[in-house]
Parts: C-alpha cells; sequence; structure tokens
C-alpha cells in the first residue's frame, strides 16, 4: 500500500506554469510622468507648508493649498509632547443637582483608575478632556452639562435640574535641585469650579 | 559590463536630463507591491482595531446628542472647508449605520476586496468622523486618516489581496503579481518621514526635550501609565539617555532612514521605541500604527525570498498537486493555491488526468494522498491567508456547499470533469483519458 501511494507522489511530470503574462512591469509613459511629477510637486509642498512653522513664506502661500489640504482630510499636526511634553494632571468633574435637591457626583473616566483593556476605549474621554478644559472651548462646556444631565436622568419624577463642572489638577514639579529623582515628590490636587448650568426639562428631550 | 554601459550612458546625458532620470527612477521605477500589499493588511486591522474601541462610544462622541453638538462642531471648524456625513445626518440610526457600513469597508479593505473602492470608502469614512468631532481623536487618527488618503491613490490590492486571487482566476494575472511604479509608496514614505522631523523639529523649539528631561515628565503623567518602569522613572541619567534616544531615534526614521546602509539599523530602534512607549504609556494604537507604518520602508518581497530559502522554512515538507496540465482552468487553481501558499511547499504535477477545478488531490512526500474536502482541509491549515476558513472546513459537508459558490465568485470557468478517483488507477495508469464525463 505504502508503494502504491508513493507512486502518487511521484506521478506526472513537474508543471511549470508560465501564462502568456510574465512579471509584467507597468510603465508609466511621459505625459502620465510629467502630470504625477505636478502633483506630486504641488503635494508635498502643500503638505510642507502646512507642517512649517508660520513664517513668512508660509503665511504668503499657504492660502493657496489650504483648501486643498482640509478638503483631502490631509490636516496633520505632529505636535506628540512638543514642543514640551504635557506637566499637568488633569481630569474633570461633575455634580449634578437634582430638583429635590439631592446631589450626585460622576467624573471623567480616569485612566490610572481603569482595567487595561477599558483604558483602550475609555482613552477618548481624555483626549477630550485635554481640549474640553481649556477655557478657550467653553462653548463646549453647555454640550457637555447637557450630556452628562442626560445620563443622570434616570428617574422622571427627580430630574437633574443643574450640572456644575469643576476642574482637577496637580503639576508635575520639576526634578529637585540634587537631581534625586528616586522617590516622587508629593502633590496636592486643586481645584476650580469652571461652569454651572441649569437645566430645563426641554434640553433633556 | 552592464555598469560600464550605464556610466557611459549617464556621462553622455545633460545635467538637466540626469535630474531628470534620477526623479523617474526615485518615483516611476517598477517594484514589487507586496510591501504595499502586507501594509493594507496591516492597515486594514488597525481600522478594524480603532472602529471595535470605537463602538461602545460612537453615541457618546458622534450623535446629535453627544458631548459635541453639531453646531459645536461647525463653530469649532468655522471658516476652514470641512464637511462629515455624520454632520448630514447626526441622528443615533444613521450614525450606526455610518459605523457598520465603516467597519465592512475597512473588512474589504483588509481583505483586499474591491480594493480601491473599499479604501475610498475607509478614507471618506476617517474623514468624516475627523470633521465631526475632532477633538476625541488623537496622533494615531491622524496617522490613520493622512495614510488613507495615499492607499486609495496606491495599487494596494495588487498582491496578498482577493482581488488579485479574483484576476488569476479570470486568466489576468500571471504567479508573481506585476510589478507596480513606485511613486504612491514614496509619497507614502516620504509622509511617514515628515511626521518624524516634524516632531524633532518642534520638540527642539522647546527647552525640556532638549534639557534631556521630557521622560522625567511624561512618565509623571497619571493618566498615561500603563506599565511601571521604575528603574527608568527614578534614575535621572537614565531619564536623560532615554529622551536623548528618543530624539536621535525619531531624527534616524525622518533621515537615516533613507539610507540603506542605515536603514535597518534605524527601523529596529523605531520598533524598539514603540514597543518602549507602548510597554510604558496608555496611548492606545498609536504604537502599533506607526510599527506598521515602519514596514513601508522594507522590501517585503525580496525579505521573504531570503527567507524562504534558509531554515526553518526551506525545510518545510513539499506537497505534490495533481493537475491535468493541458486544462486551463487547472492551471489556473495551481496559481491560485501557490498564490495562497507564501512558503512555496506546493509543487504542481501534470498527471494528464483531468481533475475538477477546486476539488484538490494532493500527493503528500510522506506517501499519503488527499482528495477533495479532506485536500482542502489540508492546504488551508498550511496557508495563513485561509486560517479563518480552516475550522469551518472541519463541518461535514460544508466544503461540498461552498465549493460551487467559491468558484462562481472567484470566477474560474466550469468544468464537466469528474473528480478523479484515485482507487481506480495507479501512477503509472494515470492517463489523459476517460474523464470528460457529462
Amino acid at each position: 500500500m505504502a508503494t502504491a501511494t508513493l507512486r502518487w507522489y511521484d506521478a506526472g511530470t513537474p508543471l511549470e506554469i508560465s501564462t502568456a503574462r510574465e512579471r509584467h512591469a507597468a510603465r508609466v509613459g511621459l505625459p502620465v510622468r510629467a502630470l504625477l511629477t505636478a502633483f506630486i510637486a504641488f503635494h508635498i509642498v502643500a503638505v510642507l507648508l502646512w507642517l512649517t512653522p508660520a513664517t513668512t513664506l508660509n503665511k504668503a502661500f499657504l492660502h493657496l493649498t489650504r483648501n486643498y489640504i482640509s478638503w483631502a482630510g490631509l490636516w496633520q499636526n505632529w505636535g506628540m509632547f512638543a514642543p514640551e511634553p504635557s506637566r499637568l494632571n488633569i481630569y474633570i468633574s461633575a455634580v449634578i443637582t437634582h430638583r429635590d435637591g439631592t446631589e450626585e457626583s460622576w467624573e471623567f473616566p480616569r485612566m490610572n483608575k481603569l482595567d487595561l483593556f477599558s483604558r483602550y476605549y475609555k482613552e477618548r474621554y481624555r483626549k477630550f478632556e485635554e481640549y474640553a478644559h481649556l477655557d478657550s472651548f467653553d462653548g463646549l462646556w453647555p454640550d457637555i452639562a447637557l450630556w452628562i444631565a442626560r445620563q443622570h436622568d434616570q428617574d422622571p419624577s427627580n430630574p437633574p435640574v443643574r450640572v456644575t463642572l469643576t476642574r482637577n489638577w496637580w503639576i508635575v514639579p520639576p526634578p529637585p535641585p540634587n537631581g534625586d529623582i528616586s522617590h516622587d515628590q508629593p502633590h496636592e490636587w486643586s481645584h476650580y469650579t469652571f461652569f454651572s448650568t441649569a437645566i430645563s426639562a426641554s434640553d433633556l428631550r | 559590463m552592464m555598469k560600464h554601459v550605464r556610466t557611459v550612458a549617464r556621462e553622455t546625458l545633460t545635467p538637466a536630463r540626469q535630474i531628470w532620470a534620477a526623479w523617474c527612477r526615485f518615483w516611476f521605477a517598477p517594484i514589487s507591491p507586496v510591501t504595499l500589499g502586507l501594509y493594507r493588511i496591516l492597515y486594514g486591522c488597525c481600522i478594524l482595531i480603532f472602529v471595535a474601541l470605537l463602538a461602545p462610544e460612537v453615541f457618546t462622541w458622534f450623535a446629535a446628542d453627544s458631548m459635541m453638538r453639531p453646531a459645536s462642531a461647525e463653530k469649532f471648524w468655522g471658516a476652514t472647508p470641512h464637511w462629515s456625513v455624520l454632520l448630514w445626518f447626526p441622528q443615533r440610526p444613521a450614525v450606526a449605520l455610518f459605523f457598520v457600513v465603516f467597519a465592512i469597508a475597512a473588512l474589504l479593505l483588509t481583505l483586499g476586496l474591491w480594493t480601491r473602492f473599499s479604501a475610498l470608502l475607509v478614507f471618506l469614512g476617517l474623514i468624516s468622523i475627523g470633521h465631526r468631532n475632532p477633538l476625541v481623536l488623537n496622533g494615531a487618527d491622524v496617522v490613520l486618516r493622512v495614510m488613507g488618503f495615499y492607499l486609495v491613490l496606491a495599487p494596494a490590492g495588487a498582491a496578498l489581496s482577493v482581488d488579485r486571487l479574483r484576476a488569476i482566476a479570470r486568466g489576468e494575472a500571471g504567479p508573481k503579481p506585476d510589478l507596480v511604479p513606485a511613486w504612491t509608496l514614496r509619497l507614502m514614505q516620504l509622509q511617514i518621514s515628515l511626521i518624524y522631523a516634524s516632531t524633532v523639529l518642534l520638540k527642539l523649539k522647546g527647552t525640556i526635550w532638549p534639557s534631556g528631561l521630557a521622560v522625567y515628565y511624561t512618565l509623571r503623567l497619571e493618566e498615561f501609565h500603563r506599565f511601571p518602569v521604575p528603574f527608568l522613572a527614578h534614575s535621572l541619567l537614565l531619564v536623560n539617555l532615554a529622551t536623548y534616544w528618543t530624539l536621535a531615534v525619531e531624527l534616524g526614521l525622518a533621515f537615516a532612514v533613507w539610507i540603506p546602509g542605515l536603514r535597518r539599523f534605524a527601523l529596529i530602534n523605531g520598533v524598539l521605541l514603540h514597543l518602549g512607549i507602548e510597554y510604558s504609556m496608555n496611548v492606545p494604537q498609536f504604537e502599533y500604527i506607526m510599527m506598521t507604518n515602519l514596514v513601508l520602508f522594507c522590501d517585503v518581497e525580496g525579505w521573504w525570498e531570503r527567507m524562504r530559502a534558509r531554515w526553518p522554512l526551506r525545510t518545510l515538507a513539499r506537497v505534490r498537486l495533481l493537475v491535468d496540465g493541458g486544462c486551463a482552468a487547472c492551471r489556473r487553481e495551481v496559481l491560485l493555491w501557490q498564490a495562497l501558499d507564501p512558503c512555496g511547499r506546493i509543487e504542481a504535477r501534470d498527471t494528464g488526468a483531468h481533475i475538477e477545478p477546486l476539488t484538490p488531490v494532493l500527493a503528500l512526500s510522506s506517501g499519503e494522498v488527499r482528495t477533495g474536502a479532506e485536500a482542502a482541509r489540508w492546504l488551508a491549515w498550511r496557508t495563513p491567508a485561509l486560517w479563518p476558513l480552516a475550522p469551518l472546513l472541519a463541518l461535514p459537508g460544508i466544503y461540498r456547499v461552498l465549493r460551487r459558490p467559491a468558484r462562481a465568485f472567484l470566477g474560474l470557468p466550469r468544468h464537466d470533469a469528474v473528480p478523479l478517483e484515485l482507487s481506480d488507477r495507479t501512477a503509472a495508469g494515470v492517463e489523459r483519458e476517460a474523464v470528460m464525463v457529462r
């Protein structure tokens, strides 16, 4: 039996398949090369103008390429912990006041208090907080307050009537002058209530 | 000799023509599409993970009643041109539908099915997400969006894709994927280098990075903690070394990566840097996406050819696929199996007997012979691209059910042949006869 099956392994002759189309190398004709060259040059200049800091040259030409970058979805910024890494540990907390005067507290998910997996999909809260706590983003505060109110609108007879937002932070101190960083320096949280708004029944609908 | 001819030819060119020739070599020389194919698969996986991580919170960030309502997004962008499907249709069902379509497009892109169209859908989806709520996106998401632009332009389905399998089945593709012009890959490589160059320049404009203390601060940001690195966080010397090494690696990935002799060194350091950050800091997906981008600097096909010639791949047992060499559809079937076989284990043998397509007959070096479903299972377990299908093929009868739609989907021509009955024949008796029955 083994002999018979081994003969199958040796059956036939090796088959090298060569199709009519051997490995084809796409050639780019001169007119297409010229067009592509123009596009490549324009694209690289547009991205460089977008990325370079505001200079006279940059200001003079950026308006020519800004629309291309925006419409083509190429806006970008690579300030990853740059020019300075953040020194700010911050989170936003909220107090929700219900119609009967009871208060609930809530805070944005804090990554260092979550399990490893939750940190992956809750990280967007941390990113959002990075902007949301800034005064320049005060237009977002009513949206945030309303969203929090909706999350706490569980009892129709006792809906939220006010949401108050507080930022809580501490700043990482520089290393001590003697350079000994073997122990972390003590720190205290600071708190500042930056927004408070009344919530009406129509807001919750 | 060739070198001499090339040198003489170059000397006869004017400087302007030399520059043009060098430009054309850099941008338009034919290259293997396998690097782009592998990148597409990894990129597609990153998009799928991106969707999976976003899925539990899509209404929190993108619905009409989200933490950033459409009016706030419009205000954020102001006069800057912007558009988003999620701004046009902010209702919850529409948002849910958007993400379902987006996930399907990402899956198709990963598989390389209708590649350019699925790449376009993914890219438009990423722009929509970016314009709808830019405040929840980190560097990783921006990289995905920007690289998506290039993937739309690139022949990303020319290799390692279902599109290529279908082209083989239709007789439109050869044993190896066609070479493609380099320009899209070059644009992607330039973009990656620009990312690193840009971040280094920005870092050098500050004071903390040049002073060597950046790692000291980043390791003390509570929200970024993942696993502890006490030996690093508590030694000023190591903090300084890690900070300067980070700058050096990023500089290397901006410039040294273009020098062939330094490329491998730059890439290995880049991978180590991203693995180190992934271990110590909670920046989901960013490090994996950046490591995926480094693939663009590798000649994947050349590297794999070298690996195949080495241990242990070189020692893998060969398997022989018995086919009728005179049958065009059978030859296409062989090409299909060989395209799915990265280790080059499948050899074709012309037996002269007509065997139905997608009904492989395998002869193993151990002396075993496997046919039909059994052979398909054997191949599926040994073909990484078919691993997701392999457990399914263990179900009785499933092979028979899937065979016809698979053949129709791939576009293999129909056959009137019946499977070879091995028991009726001996190896010597396999003849070109008697199998063409209705």
